[in-house]
């Protein structure tokens, strides 16, 4: 089982991501006026969003935890040590194996449709995606990914150029 | 000697040519004009007649871009940083080439040094209109009023035009009146309409609707003399209070384009204004300007910074 | 009966070959729009314009008005299908119609959300008609409070749309609206967030936000159980909703046309508030609450037809006031603008044939959608019949062009992207996106009411509960935090008391 599911650790970890958030939220709109009351400056909405994040947070990651407290338990699972082990844990080859690489195929095959579109062309692009991000799936093969990307590269010509005169490029230019 | 000459004359001409050539099958894509403001209110009602009759000459679609947002600032800067290649071009109004530079601190486009102008293509008057239920009919009455409660006026946002008369218009006739910015006239006549706010500076041709409606009165217009529109209706002046101000709307450009792809564009808008749906913007309350030269549109724009940027000075008018 | 009077001018002046052409045209085109991600009504409609300078102004109207309506159909069928909602009405379709298309019920939600919508219409077509000038005038009792009021009353809602612990879903609901004031300020010009991005002036897009969040974080979900489980069920049960189906989609969406109806008029947020407080409608009111977000037909029914009749009464502003509740609605201006119709009160005295023949031809259009859309079920549901590994790839071609196409921008693809491993990370974390979405779409109109009431009020915050209308939605707003907190209360309450 994936440690992360425990639902104390992912309640501690996504806590302590909403104070993060909150913290980043109530730096950057302290740069804005925050004006009065009566008129408000561009500060004083995010600045009150950031403190609302931090407050959200902290209940989030203490709540689970302040109940196991009452309960008695241990909450000796949220020290560093432990933290680092429980990741240690998750982040094994076979995780590697299993979420890494795929997330990390789509990323790059989205990528490099974004990177290749203006300068290779739709045709290109659309090939690119499709045969990158294709590979995640652990039973792809290029005799299937090949000619699945090159028709819905032209399928995609055909719709959203030809079809709905989207000023994309086809080809390289 | 004469050789050297004639060469530089055909070299000179050749370049032209060529550079020309690049600018010749202008346009061959649907060229975009950004409104640096909602569909549906003022900028929009002049920019898109003017559309549909620049691509019938230029035998490309026009195509309207609403970028709304901090008085058209949003609009603006997308056009000062978009590629001078003719095809994006804005829609500028008085706020985004003369009111915005004095009234916001930190303005992303420099209205003088992005830009270089078109056509100017059309003004109106600013009127001040009044919720039906508001006990005031004069400016007179608008005076004595304020005294008894507060009084709030809308405007389209922070450096339309509407905001500044009514700032103007503050500082000369000495009301106090509060200033609720909209993001665009449709807003604005909304919260009007439902009386959630008293008051309202706009163009006359996005109220004028309204008013003939009886949703709306109107107190008095900005320009010198009484509207045709509206030939009852007294101007400020008249009214013993000393602003004249007048709304425009030009084509521009990012100061880069070629001067070519301009110079079409200006002789295009030039005839637009003789098409049956541009020609229909007077019924509504619009005054189509003349042509002019560039020297004249300069020196036009050049008038107009000053004065603005003193208005906004003098009112102490700010972002609210 | 002077309605069907008025019902008459408007079906002579639809009724010509021309306009019932021009209105299954909107609608084709609309749908199509619908069901491809990205590209939403307003970018089409602005590309149609100047198409539409030539035809008569009836004309050009329902064609217009025929896209946008049949763009709210195509939506929820993308949404269905691979839970990507294009726009932000159809983020709720996605929560349990995705379900049910993992459960082989593609065929139920489409066939649902299809006749909840013609139902809908239908309705919204008779209220316009019926009441449109009473309706107009009670949206105008809403001021800057009344708005703030009712998208807090929408936020606090949205934490219903999760499945999860109350808490996350309030953080997710902050992080929206955080994500939403990301771009310039509407008021003061400055620049948020934007960390010196130029692309983030302009904010961030709806479409790349939804994408992401949904769509690719969907895929990457997927594929680390490629191997485990099937991710849709290959066994096809009923193409179409059994009898038992539509009686359990009766009364919600006759509760979502109603709710849409009202909120449809209520000019910027209403229309996206709609399907939203109708799913959280249908949770409250359920007998077993849990059912939802694993493929309730509820939660299809009812939002699909609030989301419908509120697109339809959305029109109720313009028509009656001349004024335009949202970006589809503006275009409307302009496309009236055009043919020498200036928008205002006078409309419906002035043109009655356009007044009643747009009304009318909505209805008419809403017949063709359902034409068009019934025989459509059958091939969409086959598409799901493709193997996982070939479908992915042709859903991520589909997500990138329609982002990319937004603004010819590679940078939205990439921001997406990012989008999709925040959605990823989410996931794993339990928390759920629809609220995070909602806060997003909510929060500038938010902010902007709440500056602008707080100017009209002179700074005293008191008018949030002085006003009549302002002071209900606030108080039901309370009594929901009251309703949803409560039982997490007694379960904590119950613990300490089993210790002490």
């Amino acid at each position: 089982m994936n440690p992360l599911f425990l639902p104390k650790l992912q309640d501690f970890l996504s806590g302590v991501l909403f104070c993060v958030v909150g913290a980043v939220t109530i730096a950057a709109a302290s740069q804005h006026p925050l004006g009065t009351a009566m008129r408000m400056g561009a500060g004083y909405f995010p600045l009150f969003l950031g403190v609302l994040l931090v407050v959200f947070g902290v209940t989030v990651a203490t709540r689970t935890m302040l109940k196991h407290l009452r309960q008695g338990q241990n909450i000796g699972d949220f020290s560093p040590a432990r933290l680092l082990r429980t990741l240690r844990r998750i982040v094994d080859r076979e995780a590697v194996r299993k979420i890494v690489l795929p997330a990390a195929l789509v990323g790059v095959g989205v990528l490099a449709f974004a990177g290749l579109l203006g300068s290779v062309g739709l045709l290109g692009a659309i090939l690119a995606l499709v045969v990158i991000s294709g590979a995640a799936h652990h039973e792809a093969s290029w005799r299937e990914l090949l000619p699945l990307g090159a028709g819905l590269a032209v399928f995609g010509v055909g719709v959203f150029v030809w079809g709905l005169g989207l000023p994309l490029p086809v080809l390289p230019t | 000697m004469k050789k050297i000459l004639f060469a530089a004359i055909v070299l000179t001409a050749l370049t032209c040519g060529f550079s020309g050539a690049s600018a010749a099958d202008y346009p061959n894509r649907p060229v975009k004009i950004v409104v640096p403001f909602p569909a549906g209110g003022p900028t929009d009602i002049v920019a898109r007649p003017y559309a549909e009759a620049l691509g019938e000459s230029l035998h490309n679609p026009v195509i309207i871009e609403n970028r709304g947002g901090a008085g058209g600032s949003i609009g603006a800067t997308e056009v000062a940083k978009s590629t001078a290649d003719g095809y994006t071009l804005l829609l500028g109004t008085v706020g985004t080439q003369a009111i915005n530079e004095a009234l916001y601190p930190k303005l992303a486009y420099d209205p003088a040094k992005d830009f270089r102008p078109v056509a100017i293509l059309a003004a109106a008057p600013v009127a001040l209109v009044a919720h039906p239920s508001v006990p005031a009919n004069t400016v007179a009455e608008l005076a004595t009023l304020a005294k008894k409660r507060e009084l709030r006026f809308g405007s389209a946002g922070n450096g339309t035009p509407g905001h500044l008369t009514g700032e103007l218009f503050k500082s000369a006739s000495g009301i106090a009146l509060t200033h609720v910015p909209y993001k665009g006239s449709a807003p604005a006549l909304q919260d009007l309409i439902g009386g959630h706010i008293e008051l309202m500076f706009d163009p006359l041709q996005s109220v004028l609707a309204h008013i003939r409606a009886g949703k709306l009165k109107v107190i008095a217009i900005s320009s010198a003399i009484p509207s045709p529109l509206l030939p009852q209706t007294p101007t400020f002046g008249a009214s013993g209070v000393n602003v004249e101000t007048t709304a425009w709307w030009g084509l521009f450009a990012p100061v880069a384009t070629p001067d070519s792809i301009v110079a079409r564009l200006a002789k295009e808008a030039d005839s637009a204004r003789k098409s049956a749906a541009v020609k229909q913007l007077e019924n509504i309350g619009l005054v189509l300007q003349g042509t002019q030269t560039p020297e004249q549109q300069t020196k036009f724009l050049q008038d107009e910074r000053a004065k603005w940027g003193k208005a906004v000075r003098d009112s102490g008018a700010r972002v609210d | 009966m002077e309605l069907f009077g008025n019902l008459g001018i408007g079906f002579d002046a639809v009724l010509t070959l021309a306009n019932l052409g021009y209105c299954f045209l909107g609608a084709l085109l609309g749908t199509l729009i619908g069901v491809l991600p990205g590209l939403g009504p307003v970018a089409t409609i602005a590309m149609l314009l100047p198409i539409t300078y030539g035809l008569p102004p009836l004309s050009a109207l329902i064609m217009l008005a025929g896209i946008y309506y049949g763009a709210q159909y195509g939506g929820s069928t993308t949404a269905i299908l691979v839970n990507l909602p294009g726009e932000s009405s159809s983020v709720v379709t996605c929560l349990d119609g995705y379900a049910m298309a993992r459960q082989g019920r593609a065929g139920v939600a489409l066939g649902v959300a299809a006749l909840g919508s013609f139902f809908a219409g239908t309705v919204a077509t008779m209220i316009i008609a019926a009441a449109a000038s009473p309706l107009a005038e009670f949206a105008l009792k809403f001021g800057p409070a009344e708005y703030f009021s009712l998208m807090l009353l929408g936020l606090v809602a949205a934490v219903v749309l999760a499945q999860g612990d109350f808490f996350k879903a309030l953080a997710m609901v902050a992080l929206g609206l955080v994500l939403g004031s990301v771009g310039t300020d509407v008021s003061s010009g400055e620049e948020r967030f934007t960390f010196g991005i130029p692309e983030l002036a302009d904010g961030i897009s709806f479409v790349v936000l939804s994408m992401g969040l949904f769509g690719i974080a969907e895929i990457i979900v997927n594929l680390e159980h490629s191997d485990k489980r099937e991710v849709f069920k290959q066994k096809i049960g009923s193409l179409l909703p059994t009898r038992h189906d539509l009686k359990a989609a009766a009364k919600p969406a006759l509760r979502g046309t109603l709710l849409g109806s009202v909120l449809g008029i209520l000019p910027g947020g209403g229309a996206v508030l709609s399907s939203f407080t109708s799913y959280t409608l249908e949770k409250r009111l359920a007998a077993d609450p849990s059912r939802f977000g694993k493929g309730a037909i509820e939660g299809v029914a009812g939002p699909e037809a609030a989301n419908n009749a509120g697109a339809q009464t959305s029109f109720i502003p313009l028509l009656v006031m001349g004024l335009p509740s949202n970006a589809v609605m503006a275009l409307m201006v302009g496309a009236m603008m055009i043919h020498g119709i200036v928008p205002g009160p006078q409309i419906m005295s002035e043109r009655p044939t356009l007044f009643w023949g747009l009304i009318v031809s909505m209805w008419i259009g809403n017949v063709f959608l359902i034409l068009l859309n019934m025989p459509l079920i059958g091939i969409w549901v086959r598409l799901l019949q493709v193997p996982y590994r070939l479908l992915y790839p042709i859903i991520l071609v589909f997500c990138c062009v329609g982002i990319y196409s937004i603004n010819n921008s590679a940078f939205d693809v990439g921001l997406a992207l990012v989008f999709g491993l925040a959605g990823y990370l989410f996931n794993k974390l339990g928390c759920e996106p629809a609220p995070l979405l909602l806060g997003f779409v909510l929060g500038p109109m938010m902010e902007e009411n709440l500056r602008r009431a707080m100017l009209l009020a002179r700074g005293d915050a008191t008018v949030f509960f002085t006003r009549p209308i302002s002071a209900t939605l606030l108080a039901l707003a309370l009594a929901l935090i009251l309703l949803l907190a409560s039982p997490t209360a007694r379960k904590t309450r119950e613990e300490a008391f089993r210790e002490a």
